[in-house]
Parts: C-alpha cells; structure tokens; sequence
C-alpha cells in the first residue's frame, strides 16, 4: 500500500512504505494510522526538499537502520572527517552537492523527519564548508548576525592566541 | 552583569528556546550545530567559536587548550614557572624533559613543581565537586608550597579561563625514569584519555597502577628504544591471571582459563601501542579480554619475558595472538605486525591471512629491519586491499635501508593500490629516480629505464611520509630539478595530499629548485621537510621568494623580476626537450618497424598507466617551465590560499 506524502505547497508524493520508514516520524505516524489511506501533510517541507528526502530515502531503503554507528566517541575529529568523507558513497557524495539554501533545507527536513544518515551527511557538508573559513566568513556566508557585546569577541580571540602560544 | 561575566556563565540553549518568527535555520538549533561540530577540527573550531555567542558556548566543550613544555634552553622557549599557571584549563600538556639535566637537583625541583601543579589542578576540580581535601598529609608538603608561591600571584593575572576543562592528554617524553617520575602523578590522572610515554632510560610502567589510575583511558601509548628498555611487568590488573615474574613457571595457553576476566569491569581503551618493550604476552592477552572497544593494536618490536628468568626472546606467538583477536571479535581497524627473524614463513601467510579477516581492518604496518628485501616482497604483495594505511616502521638508528629490490617492491605496491590513502615510512628510502619518468636529472645516463614503469595509482593519498633519497655527489642543477621533480611529482600524482612530511639528502628551497610547486596541493595542512646528511647546506634566504603577504606586491615584483632572468635557461631546456623528444619518437618508430605485429603501439611516450589529463601535467614534470607556470598561477588565480 502506497503511503501519500502531502508537501507545504500541496504536492503529493506516492511512496512504499519501506522508503517512508526511513524517517522514524513517519514510521511512527504510519503505524499509528493504521490502515488510513490519507495522505500524510508536512506542511514544513517545501515539494522540492520533499522529493529530495525521498530520491535519498529510496536510494537507501534497503539499508539497515542500527547500520549507522556512533563513529564521534571512537575517532577524534580529524580522523572522523576524513574517516567519513572516504566512507561517504559515490551517490551520497553526489546528492548532498546542492547550493547552501536547499542544504539547509535538506538538514532541517532530515531532522524533522529523524533520518540519521541525512542528517550525518548534511552536517557533514555544512562542516564541509565552515572548513577554511574565518568567523567574518562564515557569518556573510550563513548570514549571522554578530552578538557579542564589546570586548567579548576580543576576550575569546585572546583565549584562542594563549592556547595557540603556550 | 559585566559581558566578560556573562560570556562566562551562559545560559544554555536549547531548540525549544529558539524564536518561532521566521524560516529557522538549522544552524541556529543546538543540536544541529553540536552535530555539525563533532565533524570539524581544532582549526575550525576555532574559528566557529568567534561567530556568534550561540557558537561559542557550543564549541567551548570541544576545543582542546594545548600546553607544551620544552626542558632546554632554546630561544622561545618558556620557562617552567611561566608554562604550570596554564594547567588550569589546559586539556592537553606535553613535557619534553632533558636528558641532561637527570638525576640533577634542578629536575628534580622541576618534577616537584609539575606534580604540585597536578595536584592543585586536582584539589580545584575536587572542591568544585563539594569534596574537602586535606593536603597536609602529602609528604611533599613544603615543595608544593614553595611551588604554588611561584605562579599563584602570576594567575590572578590571567583571570578566570574561557575555556575551562580537565586534562585530557598527558604526553611525557626524555630521558625519565619512568617509575619514579609517573607514579607520584598518577592520583591526579583519573580524567585522562589520552597517555603518551616514550624514554629512551631503562624503567618500569607498572600497569596495575596505571589502569586503576586512570580509568577513563582510551589511548595508550608506551614507546622505548629498539634494545626494548620499558618493562611492564605482570600483573597488570585484577583481570590478569599472569603471576608475578619470579614466580611462574609454565606459559599458560590464553583464551581457556580466564574466568575471573568476565567479572571485571571493561576497560575503555580504543588504541594501545607497545613500542619496543618488554612484557608478557600472557598479559597482554588478559589485557585483550576486558578492552572489547580496542580498535588500534600494535605491538612493535615485542620483547616477550620468559617467566622466570631475566632473558628475553624476540618471539611473539602471533598466531596465538591472532586466535584470540578473533575469538573476542574485537573491532580491530589497525594492527601492527612484527614478523620476527626466526619465523617460517607459513606462520607469515597465516598471520596475513587471519588480518584479512577483520572486517573492519583499514590500517596495517609492519617492522622493516627484521624483514629482508625477499620477505618485504611477500609482505607487501600479501597486504589485503582494504588497507587504507600502510606503515613501515625502520629503525631509526639503522643506515637508511636502500636495498633497491625493497624498494621496487613499495614502488610496485603503490602502482598498484588506488585505495590507500596514508602512507607513514619515515625512515623508509625510496630512489629518487622511481620519480624522475621522463629522464631529467640524468638525461644522459641510458641505463636506467622507466618504461615498464607506471605513476602511483593512489590519487586519493591524504598523508605521505617518507624518505626520498637524493642523487649522489650532485650538481647545482641536478639538486635544483631533483626539487622540481619531487615536488611536482607529488603535486601532480597526489592532488590531495594533507600532510606532507618529507627526508631527503638535499634540496633547494630556493624558487628553481621547486618547492612552490607544493602550491598546487589545495587541501595541504601540514608540511615538513627534513634535510638529512647533506653535502649541500641550506639557507634560510632560500625561501624569500614566498610571498609575505603584508609586503606581498613588492616580494611578487621581486619574484616575477627572477623568472625574468630564467629567459636563456628556458631557451636551452626547449632546445633539450625537444631533442629528447625527437630521439625517443625515432627510437619508438624503430621499435614499431622491428615489432610492428608484436606492439600494437602501446608503448606511447607517456603511457605511465595514468589518465591522459595527469600524463599532460606531468609532461613538463622536471622542468623549469614549470615552475613559471605555477608562479604565473599563483600570481593570477584569486582562488589560490
């Protein structure tokens, strides 16, 4: 039995239940429904995103869930991001290269929904591209605002300079 | 409330907490951006921690304040009364004692500070606990007071820390008696992961105490000299069944008997490296029993005790080892094989085989001095290829191993391992022609042929370490293109490349001779060039062609005025090119004429068993061209960090 995926724009999507229970939310409000055939709204997922999470949910859906193991308390963080980025398959690496707005998107909708692995490869990618950066960088690039008081940022900064210079 | 004061006592955020007006960004929610995190390095870190107040708090747990203490007298070097202040909130410290200064009052006065500085450190995060500490009874008393007089009023000056958090790392390395300077820090270790020993002097590490010590550790390192001067004697906790040396005298037969192992507590190590020491296998095999999280084993160089008696033997029963790793199916990544001298090579296949078998085995090294050129051979065409890192461990006082038959064998391995991505031989020598493909160190020289050879298949190589031998009695211009052809070899060939850390005889640092082809290497973070026994000495004005950037128009004037000079050297090396060029077409020609139904025209000039896009850029490989083409790249390119 197809399950129907109502987006914020009201765009279905027709999915097989196996692809939908990859979001742990939707497992839950699926077995929860029973054997309703009204299509399930996300009013919080634009179409695009929608289809996005589902192109990785079939893609995945054969994928043991338990598989994901919490590598962050093994590895440090070097050997992590180069640990996983070598893991990360061809596809995946290939389906997370979006522009920055659809990313934040996608990362917002994996942790909405509960996919994990959407969620592991979208941070990863936004941690991807904080690599490299200086803090003036990154607040153009993500658009933050700056909120510390005066002399706060200087304190911080010279913390960093004590650390670096023993 | 002072903003320093409320920058230091934030209020914690959580996603609930978040404004609901307007599109939320992920990374405005905690928990995202602590996820985010625990993929970036401590460079990032840094940077993320400067965004925003949000980032800062999230970032503050992670970011690890390093404090390094050098016992010799160098220019900036810190003395010791200026470094101990920084304890507090330090999460990582190393100490490099001097050898020299053993035994002397002056260390010992040093080792009385460190201690008093711990156990201060200690005290403090006590009395935050709400436990009251008495430390009159320490018999070190009067040292500690003299101690803390020292820095107590140099830290009101530093004021309350940002980044507080307790040691972590300990890394301590020298001449140390080990048993004596480590036992008395022990009882203020209990928050430490991270242990890092390494003593070139005759000392115990008594693991019993140790492992009770510091029950949070999850990385221990214990590195003696090649004669395995660092004993851990037995027992080395509660779970050992191994009796006190002396007293044994049977090897028992591990993986049957150990019943009482069950009952005890698991240990939390992931990485346990035994350089060159003396231990007992049975031991270590106890050891294995309670650590189910172990992901790094190696044993380097094991000098396994016979009980009993002071002698020691090089043999390792491996192939017992090995059973037991499997029997406890431990999630080995990397393992670390010592083949010794005396072991047939059946028990060689056996051991290859069963490391095959970890599912999830990616890193393995092995020990060269023991393994002649034929073994090496064996060895390296045995590695299964889901090994992601090789390490070849030499011994570092032994003449560089230059037996050209070992080092075909690493050519040949990494002709043929697209896969690995790290490769640590620091003290491995690889021969510099193996690079030099198109001839152009010895242009003349017609014996030494590169035809059947091919460029490195591993593209996605992320760390390279290793020695790479210079030619012998150089001359100026042989030094200079023997540069470009390393540098830009591994530009090239290794696009990648994160670390970089390279031994070799001789080198121009200068700007023909090639190190701004390094510039190419866009993910490059670490970078070491070491010059070894050279005939030529280097100067340290060699590097002014970098680019400072405060003054960087009129150093790349400067530099851009040099490659004008390079205009008749430039001429004469097309000159040369084009005559290679033309003698190896003819020579081909003639070789087609002879072979025509035999070789189908394989044999291309640039036919090195690599893409065509790689074989162009290294058809300038060597070159002085080169180099101007790079320095024109990085003059122009805006993208270029």
């Amino acid at each position: 039995m197809p399950i129907i995926l109502q987006a914020y724009d009201d765009k279905e999507f027709k999915v097989d239940k196996q692809t939908a229970e990859r979001s742990l939310v939707l497992k839950s409000m699926i077995e929860r429904a029973g054997d309703s055939i009204a299509p399930i709204p996300l009013p919080k997922l634009s179409s695009l995103v929608l289809e996005k999470v589902i192109m990785f949910c079939k893609h995945h859906k054969a994928d043991q869930v338990d598989k994901s193991k919490d590598y962050e308390d093994i590895l440090g963080p070097r050997k992590m991001r180069n640990g996983l980025i070598r893991d990360m398959d061809e596809w995946d690496k290939e389906f997370i290269k979006v522009d920055k707005d659809l990313l934040m998107d996608i990362v917002m909708a994996a942790n909405f929904l509960d996919i994990k692995n959407l969620l592991d490869i979208g941070c990863l990618a936004i941690a991807y591209m904080l690599t490299g950066k200086t803090p003036e960088e990154i607040r153009a690039t993500f658009g933050i605002p700056k909120d510390f008081a005066p002399g706060e940022e200087e304190r911080i900064e010279q913390e960093h300079a004590w650390a670096l210079r023993p | 409330m002072s903003p320093a004061h409320k920058i230091l006592n934030p209020t914690r955020q959580h996603s609930r907490d978040t404004a609901p007006t307007g599109p939320i960004s992920p990374l405005a929610i905690p928990e995202i951006l602590e996820h985010i995190f625990s993929y970036c390095g401590e460079i990032t870190l840094r940077s993320a921690s400067c965004v925003c107040q949000q980032w800062f708090i999230i970032c503050r747990g992670r970011l690890v304040r390093e404090l390094t203490y050098e016992d010799f007298r160098r220019p900036g070097n810190k003395r010791l009364s200026n470094v101990l202040p920084k304890l507090q909130g330090a999460g990582r410290f190393r100490w490099f004692a001097n050898e020299s200064h053993r035994g002397k009052e002056k260390d010992a006065s040093k080792w009385r500070m460190l201690i008093a500085a711990f156990q201060e450190n200690h005290e403090r995060y006590l009395q935050s606990q709400g436990v009251v500490v008495n430390t009159d009874q320490r018999w070190w008393k009067k040292a500690i007071r003299n101690a803390r007089d020292v820095w107590r009023g140099r830290r009101r000056r530093h004021g309350p820390l940002l980044f507080d958090a307790r040691l972590q790392e300990l890394e301590i390395s020298g001449g140390i008696f080990l048993e004596t300077r480590l036992t008395p820090l022990l009882p203020y270790l209990q928050s430490l992961r991270v242990l890092r020993l390494r003593s070139p002097k005759w000392s115990s590490v008594f693991m019993d105490q140790l492992l009770q010590s510091c029950p949070e550790l999850t990385h221990l390192h214990v590195e003696g000299l090649f004669d395995c001067n660092i004993c851990l004697p037995a027992p080395w906790g509660a779970f050992d069944t191994t009796p006190p040396r002396g007293q044994r005298k049977i090897a028992t037969e591990t993986g049957q008997d150990q019943g009482p192992h069950s009952q005890h507590s698991h240990l939390k190590l992931r990485s346990l490296v035994l350089h060159s020491l003396h231990l007992e296998q049975s031991s270590l095999e106890c050891l294995l029993t309670v650590a189910p999280h172990l992901e790094e084993l190696k044993i380097v160089n094991l000098n396994n005790i016979i009980a009993g008696s002071l002698q020691a033997s090089t043999f390792c029963d491996y192939e017992r080892l090995l059973r037991l790793l499997v029997q406890l199916n431990l999630p080995i990544r990397s393992f670390h094989f010592s083949p010794p001298m005396l072991v047939k090579k059946s028990t060689e296949d056996k051991v290859i085989n069963t490391i095959s078998m970890f599912p999830l085995q990616t890193e393995f090294s092995f020990w060269v001095p023991h393994v002649h050129s034929l073994r090496m051979i064996h060895l390296l065409n045995s590695i299964p290829n889901n090994v992601t890192t090789l390490e070849l461990e030499v011994r570092e006082r032994l003449p560089i191993c230059t037996y050209y038959a070992m080092q075909d064998s690493l050519d040949a391995y990494l002709s043929e391992s697209p896969q690995l991505m790290h490769l640590r031989a620091p003290y491995f020598s690889y021969f510099y022609r193996y690079l030099d493909i198109h001839h152009r160190i010895h242009p003349k020289d017609t014996s030494w042929t590169t035809s059947q050879r091919q460029v490195w298949a591993c593209r996605n190589l992320r760390t390279l370490c290793l020695t790479i031998s210079a030619p012998e009695f150089p001359f100026d211009d042989q030094v200079n293109t023997f540069g470009r052809v390393m540098f830009g070899y591994i530009t090239r060939v290794c696009p990648r490349l994160q670390d970089l850390e390279i031994r070799t005889s001789s080198v121009n640092l200068g700007l023909n001779g090639g190190l701004c082809l390094l510039a190419g290497l866009q993910d490059l973070e670490t970078l070491r060039i070491e010059v070894i026994a050279s005939c030529r000495v280097v100067e340290p004005w060699e590097l002014g062609w970098m680019a400072d950037p405060k003054s960087s128009a009129f150093q790349r004037s400067k530099r851009q005025r040099a490659v004008y000079g390079w205009d008749e050297e430039l001429e004469l090396e097309a000159q040369v090119v084009e005559e290679q060029a033309q003698k190896r077409q003819l020579q081909q020609q003639q070789q087609q004429q002879q072979h025509c139904y035999h070789h189908q025209g394989d044999a291309m000039i640039w036919d090195f068993g690599c893409d065509e896009k790689l074989a162009s850029d290294l058809r300038h490989l060597g070159l002085l061209c080169d180099v101007k083409s790079m320095l024109y790249y990085m003059d122009t390119t805006t993208e270029f960090r």
